[in-house]
């Protein structure tokens, strides 16, 4: 219990966003052991909490690794960031570890847990979209279909126009709230599904369909207005300020699970989680630049106790029968087998989709 | 506890030229142990749980205060020489080209949504009792037609007053969402803004001078907790009725910013403290904030009313339109009646930094807090010199709002040929500017007239405080109205000019310790 008691903490102390911040985990701790060797981690930024668990660190600590850990969005990591002096790079997504290892020569990678897209919503929303068309029941979860969805966005729909609605009366858009495409992996991956939808079931492979499908999707992003620029904000949001701030928000299914498994009174009975159809996987890579990064990489693929770990911050991991196991030990229902999941554009096309909406930003939306 | 908030807020525009608080942060680096924060005023109702944060965490949090795109442009430029920066939000500084990778990290620390309180006889007569269908649009209508008046901070000093704004266009322009150049209703904003018969720098000033004098305006448009925590002084004459428009309003989340990574620890002890649920319940009850974390349940005070958060504009050009078009067409246009002293003791030095300061506000200031505090589009500008007698007075209207237009050029070369020599009638000519506001507010009843009166010394000829008082109690009411900001200077009696800021309603503004330009910029945000 002792751990869980700790988890729920640190999900309640450590929402604290890092934007691009490095921090030695252990400070809080002694000083390292003699025999520790320190490892260098370009992390993406949403996994910070699960790199500042205690628990996270006495396991590495046991296998003799100390990690000091540099935050960053994951689009930087593929981009900008200089590798140079790190000893592994942890993107959020596999397209990123892809680039990094080509543009590198390296051909290991691991990826430890990973986790799907959702839409963090409240039972009024989503009943309110299931008589509308946009969602449907699937046992305990709910499914939603991009492609209805996409349509209703592109016909300006407003909450008040839906039929029947009395659960969410206001003039507002239709819109999933989101992060800010430019900084955040969520939020690309957000529009790596539209894209697909939008490409007629296809993965967009080529620039000119990158480019006439974002001018499409921009307005996805634009006609939120402000947007945070890490996922952790607007989930936030949607646990304190509620549905009349964000009804529905792109979420990692992750981050909503921890809060169900921690079991720490932040979710209400009435907020639930719709998978988008389809969804994608945000599969979180190791991509090694050193050998002591390869064995941190296979160590957080393959130690039971870190990947037991992975699944209480909320991850699917390889082993599902462990997720099936703790999710019934703290009274929560499985996660819901996907069927419906695509893979995401290349680094390149996405990249290019996100640049096309930064112009649109630097010029204005008029 | 809303007398503290007040009495912070007071003591903040003084404060924020150098008297009456902590010295500003030592540049450089930070020490263990110690979180220096650059700070909203809005924050300082906070100040009396720090004793407590300090014994939880070892921390020992200093809070130096300024305002909003002051500090935004400090953070930017990195020269707060503060560890963390605490405001009621940080949008506006993310959409300023390095203000979004000006924080290392972000922490939401509590909530409180910009809504309206209007005196309950009011809000009776409006139908808006337990009315949980009010619109924006319907609070347009009350201004238009003249029954509802209203005070709010300026949307450049003050976030209260620029949330409201966005809220309000974003509302009015029927879209509800985020707000597009094109999107601005320029005349549903102008009438919407004729009702703001009071401004202020601070949202806690204005809820001071809201109380103050009740015939000011019929509501106000303020931050939920400082409407509260109003409502529980039991320093209204008349109760407020809060009002939640059903369109949407903007909330602020106060997030605290880490600015060095080298203060992460104590920060992280700090944050993690003010979001525990125990910190969480008293932030609620002692300031009549919203909590930001999750799992700790709304305090019964609040109504539990779904409220409708509209979005913020995407970019800083929708965001500076917005500001820009309120203070050259929404807002009614100031007049603002500069008392200047021209006596021999400002001769060097001094003149050089009136001139260099007024010239400042002429559009030489292209600083972030220096463009939106200049003379704009529309506005009334009489400077008024004075020495062992008053001069003439000069007005000049500005028309045409660039730095480089005629009317602004008109000012500077006037101001450059501004001469010292002389005595101190400081009361004679305070008493010439209120006779001079008196026969203006006749002329042009639409202006929000204001008097700023700088002096470096005291009175040694002409009228006496005495005679100003009695000449000024015979003046009509909307002149007694008018508001005197004075500039405490070089050997000025700081506690005349408290007396007569006090009784006019007005401010006053230490230029001692820092310069006439910043406190000029600051008096801006309440003209």
């Amino acid at each position: 219990m002792r751990g869980h008691r700790v988890l729920g903490l640190a999900l309640a102390g450590l929402l604290t966003i890092g934007v691009l911040a490095v921090i030695v985990i252990p400070r809080i701790r002694p000083a390292p052991h003699k025999n520790e060797t320190t490892v260098r981690a370009l992390v993406s930024s949403e996994k910070q909490p699960f790199f500042s668990d205690p628990d996270v660190v006495a396991a590495l600590g046991r296998a003799g690794y100390r990690l000091e850990i540099t935050s960053a969005g994951s689009r930087e990591i593929a981009t900008t960031h200089d590798l140079s002096g790190f000893d592994l790079a942890f993107p959020a997504d596999a397209p990123q570890a892809d680039r990094i290892r080509r543009d590198r020569g390296i051909s290991a990678s691991y990826v430890p847990f990973f986790t799907p897209m959702a839409i963090a919503t409240f039972a009024p929303v989503a009943e309110l979209l299931t008589a509308a068309g946009v969602s449907s029941r699937e046992g305990d979860h709910y499914l939603f279909d991009m492609r209805r969805y996409l349509d209703l966005v592109a016909a300006g729909t407003r909450w008040s126009q839906l039929p029947g609605n009395n659960a969410y009366r206001t003039d507002k858009s239709l819109l999933i709230s989101s992060t800010d495409v430019r900084t955040s992996n969520s939020a690309a991956l957000y529009l790596a599904i539209a894209s697909y939808v939008s490409n007629g079931g296809n993965v967009v492979t080529d620039p000119g369909t990158a480019e006439r499908i974002t001018d499409r999707l921009a307005p996805l992003f634009l006609r939120q207005g402000y947007l945070d620029a890490s996922s952790q904000e607007p989930f936030n949001d949607f646990l304190t300020i509620g549905i009349g701030k964000t009804p529905m928000v792109m979420v990692y299914e992750a981050q909503f699970r921890a809060h169900a498994l921690a079991r720490d009174g932040s979710l209400t009975n009435d907020m639930l989680l719709m998978y988008p159809s389809p969804t994608i996987y945000a599969k979180h890579t190791v991509v090694p630049l050193t050998s002591a990064g390869d064995t941190v990489g296979r160590l957080l693929t393959t130690d039971p106790e870190l990947q037991r770990l992975a699944v209480r911050h909320g991850f699917r991991t390889a082993d599902a029968g462990y997720g099936r196991q703790y999710a019934a030990e703290r009274g929560s229902g499985p996660v819901p087998q996907l069927v419906n999941v695509i893979e995401p554009p290349s680094a390149e096309i996405s990249e290019r989709m996100i640049s096309r909406i930064e112009a649109q930003y630097t010029k204005g939306p008029g | 506890m809303f007398g503290l908030l007040a009495a912070c807020a007071t003591v903040f525009a003084v404060a924020s030229c150098g008297s009456g608080s902590d010295p500003p942060p030592e540049p450089g680096p930070g020490r263990p142990g110690v979180l220096r924060i650059l700070a909203g005023s809005e924050v300082a109702d906070v100040e009396p749980l720090l004793d407590d944060l300090r014994a939880a965490t070892g921390v020992t949090v200093r809070l130096t205060y300024t305002g909003t795109l002051d500090g935004a442009e400090k953070i930017i430029g990195h020269s707060s020489g503060a560890d963390a920066a605490w405001f009621s939000s940080d949008r506006y500084l993310r959409l300023l080209p390095g203000g979004a990778t000006a924080a290392v990290a972000r922490t939401p620390v509590m909530e409180s949504p910009v809504v309206l309180g209007v005196r309950s006889s009011l809000a009776t007569k409006f139908g808006w009792t337990g009315n949980p269908n009010v619109t924006w649009s319907d609070i347009a209508a009350k201004v238009a037609s003249g029954e509802l008046t209203y005070a709010m901070t300026n949307p450049a000093a003050s976030n209260s007053g620029f949330s409201a704004l966005v809220g309000v266009a974003a509302a009015l322009a029927g879209t509800s969402d985020a707000l597009r150049a094109s999107d601005i209703r320029g005349d549903a904003l102008t009438s919407f803004f004729s009702g703001q018969t009071l401004t202020a720098g601070s949202s806690g000033w204005l809820a001071d001078a809201f109380a103050a004098r009740p015939q000011d305006a019929g509501g106000m448009i303020n931050y939920e907790s400082v409407l509260l925590s109003l409502q529980r002084s039991g320093r209204l004459h008349e109760p407020l009725t809060i009002v939640y428009p059903r369109d949407g309003i903007i909330t602020a989340d106060y997030p605290m910013l880490l600015l060095d990574p080298a203060r992460r620890d104590e920060y992280t002890r700090v944050v993690n403290w003010l979001r525990s649920p125990a910190a969480q319940r008293r932030l609620q009850t002692d300031t009549n904030r919203r909590p930001a974390v999750p799992g700790v349940p709304l305090d019964p005070r609040f109504p539990a009313a779904r409220l409708i958060e509209l979005p913020f504009p995407a970019t800083q050009a929708v965001a500076d339109e917005l500001l820009g078009s309120y203070f050259d067409r929404f807002r009614r246009p100031s007049h603002a009646i500069f008392v200047l002293d021209g006596s021999g003791s400002m001769a060097g030095q001094r003149l050089a930094g009136l001139k260099s300061a007024l010239a400042g506000l002429t559009g030489g200031d292209t600083s972030l807090s220096g463009r939106f505090t200049r003379f704009r589009g529309r506005e009334k500008i009489t400077l008024l010199l004075f020495n062992s007698s008053v001069g003439r007075p000069r007005e000049f209207v500005v028309t045409d709002a660039q730095a480089s237009s005629p009317d602004l050029a008109a000012v500077r070369s006037y101001i450059d040929g501004l001469q010292v020599q002389g005595g101190t009638a400081i009361y004679s000519a305070l008493t010439d500017a209120y006779h001079l506001a008196s026969s203006s507010i006749v002329r042009d009843p639409g202006y929000l007239t204001s008097i700023v009166l700088m002096t470096d010394g005291e009175n040694n000829t002409g009228l006496s405080a005495a005679q100003f008082r009695a000449d000024y109690q015979e003046l009509p009411q909307q002149a007694r109205d008018v508001r005197t900001f004075c500039v405490i200077f070089g050997e000025a009696r700081p506690d005349d000019l408290r007396s007569i800021a006090t009784d006019t309603g007005g401010a006053t503004f230490d230029a001692r310790a820092s310069s006439l330009a910043e406190a000029f910029k600051d008096i801006r945000g309440y003209q």
